[in-house]
């Protein structure tokens, strides 16, 4: 069993300090790619002019319809002439699409399939259907490259133990997973997501068996188990629960900004999954797939969809905003989902999810 | 024997020429109608040929996925043929408790969802109670709040911690206590909710029976010096048995088939019934769908279905013993309930305030939260209207709107023509074809039985390679909704024709009408209100269907419900609620305005 762990090997942190460089750089118009090819890096340039003369990219994934209107304003203003077009919707549906109608020989007309995480385009993987870009390294310099140059990370999705500030101080929060299964959080004060992904990632690092002894221990405390990160948060900015565990670390920063009740731990080992994005072999653009990947896993890129989703790679070279900064200054160890690893999560999810009742 | 020809002389009959035999030994005369090629025979192949179609394509997928090794695969992609499905649902030690509690959740949601419907059903179709017509209206308004709201908004209220229902009874009872005294994490609140939420389909599908139901047994049961209520228990509910049967098998598939509720509310106790083990085969995010296992356990609710089904092919096998519409012109005798008038109408305006104004509330309140916060004096001071302005700054919102209505409106006539056909042959063809009857009143139940992502991926597979152009398009999400819906519709009208004797079509069509005029100038009326009924019911439920259209959505074909739940994962709940909140106004327009026709043309009837 491979198993990547980063540990904390984080710049210092820097506070404002940073997100007034990221923002500067942002509005200076001093554009990273425009930098690079000022610097000779020519390949971006070409691959531009490809994109440019393709027109559009379409893109089908999770990510609200609204924020790509938002990214097409800095499109257009750094890279004019390509068109995003995007279809709103949850990975698995798409995926079994992209699948059935590559199978009647109808492609799919997508580009760039987007997912939450790794493991949901592992189907696409198993049936090679996505192309490779060693571009991405190469050319953009991106560190966030899985599976023989097949994906680009789009951005993280730390998952933390979240608590409700109101019936739960900072001292009294758990500092650890076991702490989860102390008395004291009996009786409904904790709530899970039902597909137990942070369990299961720590199962990579602790081993299957620990980290299931620590699942019964938990459902013995009779938590709520729902499913979705966006309902586990819910219920803890209502203030159903104390504790939440199987959110993310953006949307807690998300609903402490709008007046929320809450924070969250950066725990030791801290699971942070990888929301990817793959170009398919059938793309009728792909050259603006490829093109608008990249660009989007640079600093500058970064920094857009940090302003326009509050979302971004939160470890890792391109890491940037909140979520960035607290594990920087925290320094936890972070077990990353990689394409190394969704074999091994996937498979300690299956067996973690039988403790639930499932049937296999 | 003799038998004598008439066809040469030319003596026609409607559905074929006739012959007439005499039997030398029983002087009898018997005449038999040899069917030949008409308008009816097209029907009936056109209507047997349709839905044979819509129902078994799904049905083949789901017994094929049934048997196939599909972990990591796709159904069609499997080249393993196995038991292994069934062995896995069979052995797994946690079969026995998810059988058993859909079992307790069955039978807890149906002993309160189908009494109270048919309660209402009976006070406002047979009694006098005041403001009859607005009960009416307001009752259906349940059918119109999407599942996951209402489990979000009965969170809000009954959660044993922040629960308003909870708070203020606490607050009354100065209790110290932290939590409780009501839980709807258990059993009971699951099929509390589960209950109230069957009432307003059960209450169409049984109303319409009410209101078609000639009172004269009911007046000769009072002048023989019955009560009321004796009158009710030995006269009304047994004429009521078809529509009640119906109902009561229909019902117990949705419930075992229902999956916002257990999910929602069971599964966060660790409840799971069936349809949250199908849920989860299929949702469990651990690489593609297990079909093989969500098709397994489909194979088993399609077979408890057929079990149901013969039992009410058994129990209405006289089905002419259930005719109470005759040629006989009659007016449905209102009951005077004296003393109890106001008990019952107190029942009424209970059921509409928890059913309808607590949960609407809930998700108003939810709308003008930036985040989902229960009612509190700290959230109140947060409240905003902002949601009801930006949303239309999402220029999809209106596509998502027009889509969303055009559809409905598709799905719910192409359903009610196909129901109304298929009632027709079931209950007229009965006695002449029954085995045909039989079939058609069988597979038109089936797809109940079918889950929603298995009828939307057998779609993808079939039309994907299609040489008519419907997949992507709006017309291919009406299809798999008319497959859906065609049960509900089938057994309404079905439980309607029932009751309306064929006298009536026969005396139309010796005065000559054609077959077709018959059944548009004669039957169709009769049925109307069921009709209508079922037209609301299915476009409402079209509005709000999630499952099928999440497979099948294009951006060009986004519909509200997909918008909904995509708002929802996104963190934004308050927009989420605000299009909750329009598309129930809507759907409650829709709802009033088709009532408001139904009250008119019964006036004029009258």
């Amino acid at each position: 069993m491979s198993i990547v762990i980063i540990r904390s090997i984080m710049r210092r942190p820097r506070g404002l300090v940073c997100i007034v460089c990221s923002l500067t750089l942002l509005l200076s118009g001093g554009a990273y790619a425009q930098d690079k090819t000022k610097s000779g890096n020519e390949a971006i340039t070409q691959l531009y002019n490809a994109a440019k003369k393709e027109g559009t990219v379409i893109i089908w994934g999770p990510t609200d319809a609204i924020i790509y209107q938002r990214m097409q304003a800095y499109l257009d203003k750094q890279y004019p002439g390509i068109k995003i077009q995007h279809f709103e919707s949850i990975p698995e549906p798409l995926v079994q699409r992209i699948i059935a109608e590559s199978q009647a020989g109808k492609p799919a007309p997508v580009d760039i399939i987007q997912s939450g995480s790794l493991r949901a385009l592992r189907p696409l993987i198993d049936r090679d259907m996505l192309a490779t870009f060693p571009g991405w390294e190469k050319d953009f310099g991106l560190d966030a490259v899985y599976a023989n140059q097949r994906f680009v990370g789009a951005y993280n999705l730390t998952l933390p133990i979240a608590y409700n500030t109101k019936s739960v101080t900072a001292q009294e929060a758990p500092k650890n997973w076991e702490e989860l299964a102390e008395p004291k959080w009996k009786g409904r004060k904790i709530i899970i997501e039902a597909r137990l992904v942070p369990f299961a990632m720590l199962g990579t690092e602790w081993g299957k068996g620990k980290a299931a002894e620590l699942v019964k221990k938990i459902l013995a405390q009779q938590p709520l188990v729902v499913q979705g990160g966006t309902t586990v948060a819910n219920a803890l900015a209502g203030g159903q629960v104390s504790i939440a565990v199987g959110t993310y670390a953006y949307t807690i920063e998300r609903l402490k900004k709008q007046g929320a009740a809450v924070d969250w731990v950066p725990v030791s080992p801290l699971p942070v999954l990888t929301s990817a994005e793959g170009v398919l072999k059938t793309a009728p653009h792909p050259n603006a797939a490829r093109f608008f990947a990249g660009w989007m896993g640079t600093p500058e890129g970064q920094n857009i969809r940090y302003a326009t989703q509050g979302q971004a790679m939160e470890v890792g070279r391109n890491a940037i905003g909140n979520v960035a900064e607290r594990i920087r200054s925290e320094k936890p160890s972070v077990i990353l989902e990689t394409d190394k690893t969704f074999a091994s999560i996937l498979e300690i999810q299956r067996e973690l999810g039988k403790l639930l009742g499932a049937l296999r | 024997m003799l038998r004598l020809c008439l066809s040469k002389t030319g003596v026609r009959l409607p559905g074929g020429r006739m012959t007439v035999a005499v039997d030398s030994r029983n002087p009898v005369v018997r005449i038999r109608t040899r069917p030949q090629f008409s308008t009816r025979s097209l029907a009936l192949i056109l209507t047997t040929g349709i839905v044979s179609y819509l129902v078994l394509v799904p049905l083949v997928m789901l017994l094929y996925a049934s048997v196939k090794s599909t972990e990591d695969k796709l159904p069609f992609e499997s080249t393993v043929t196995t038991l292994g499905n069934y062995v896995a649902v069979f052995t797994s030690p946690a079969t026995l408790p998810i059988f058993l509690d859909t079992f307790i959740f069955t039978v807890g949601s149906l002993a309160l969802g189908l009494p109270a419907a048919i309660l209402l059903a009976w006070l406002l179709e047979r009694t006098a109670i005041p403001a009859r017509a607005w009960i009416a209206s307001l009752i259906l308004v349940p059918m119109t709040i999407p599942s996951l709201l209402s489990a979000i908004a009965w969170i809000q209220l009954l959660d044993p911690r922040i629960g308003l229902v909870n708070v203020i009874f606490r607050g009354a009872t100065r209790s110290s206590s932290d939590t409780g005294p009501f839980d709807i994490y258990t059993l009971t609140g699951m099929c509390f909710v589960q209950g109230l939420r069957l009432v307003p389909s059960a209450y169409l599908m049984i109303a319409a029976s009410f209101r078609a139901m000639d009172p004269s047994l009911e007046e000769q049961s009072a002048m023989a010096g019955q009560n009321v209520a004796r009158t009710t228990l030995r006269v009304t509910l047994p004429i009521m048995r078809p529509a009640l049967l119906a109902a009561l098998i229909y019902f117990i598939i949705v419930v075992i088939e229902s999956f916002d509720i257990p999910g929602l509310l069971g599964f966060s106790a660790r409840i799971r019934v069936l349809s949250t083990a199908i849920y989860w085969a299929t949702h469990s995010e651990v690489g593609l769908p297990d079909y093989g296992l969500a098709s397994a356990l489909g194979a088993i609710i399609l077979v408890v279905a057929l079990i149901l089904m013969w039992i009410y092919r058994r129990l209405t096998l006289h089905q002419e013993r259930f005719a109470t519409v005759t040629g006989k012109g009659y007016r449905p005798r209102q009951v005077n309930l004296g003393a109890w008038t106001m008990p019952a109408a107190v029942f009424c305006w209970v059921y509409v305030f928890m059913a309808v104004l607590l949960p609407f509330a809930m998700l108003v309140w939810t709308s003008i939260q930036p985040f989902y916060a229960p009612p509190s004096a700290e959230s109140l001071r947060r409240a905003t209207l902002e949601g009801y302005l930006n949303i239309w700054q999402d220029g999809s919102v209106v596509r998502a709107l027009s889509n969303t209505l055009v559809l409905a409106l598709v799905t719910s006539v192409a359903t009610i023509l196909l129901a109304l056909l298929v009632s027709w042959f079931v209950v007229r063809q009965r006695p002449t074809g029954a085995s045909m009857a039989n079939y058609l009143a069988t597979v038109s139940f089936l797809p109940q039985c079918v889950p929603s992502i298995v009828i939307g991926l057998a779609l993808i597979f079939v039309y994907v390679r299609f040489p008519i152009p419907i997949y992507g398009t709006l017309w291919i999400i009406a299809l798999a909704m008319t497959t859906r819906y065609l049960a509900f519709s089938s057994r309404a009208t079905t439980a309607s024709l029932i009751q309306v004797h064929g006298e009536l079509e026969e005396a139309s069509q010796m005065a000559g009408a054609p077959w077709m005029r018959t059944l548009r100038r004669i039957t169709m009326p009769l049925l109307a209100p069921a009709m209508i009924n079922v037209f609301l019911w299915v476009a409402v439920h079209a509005m709000q269907e999630l499952s099928m259209a999440l497979m099948l959505y294009t951006p060009d074909t986004v519909v509200i419900s997909t918008m909904i739940w995509s708002m929802w994962q996104n963190g934004r709940t308050a927009d989420a609620s605000v299009l909750g909140v329009v598309l129930i106004l809507l759907s409650a327009l829709l709802l009033l305005g088709a009532q408001a026709i139904a009250s008119r043309r019964s006036a004029r009837h009258s």
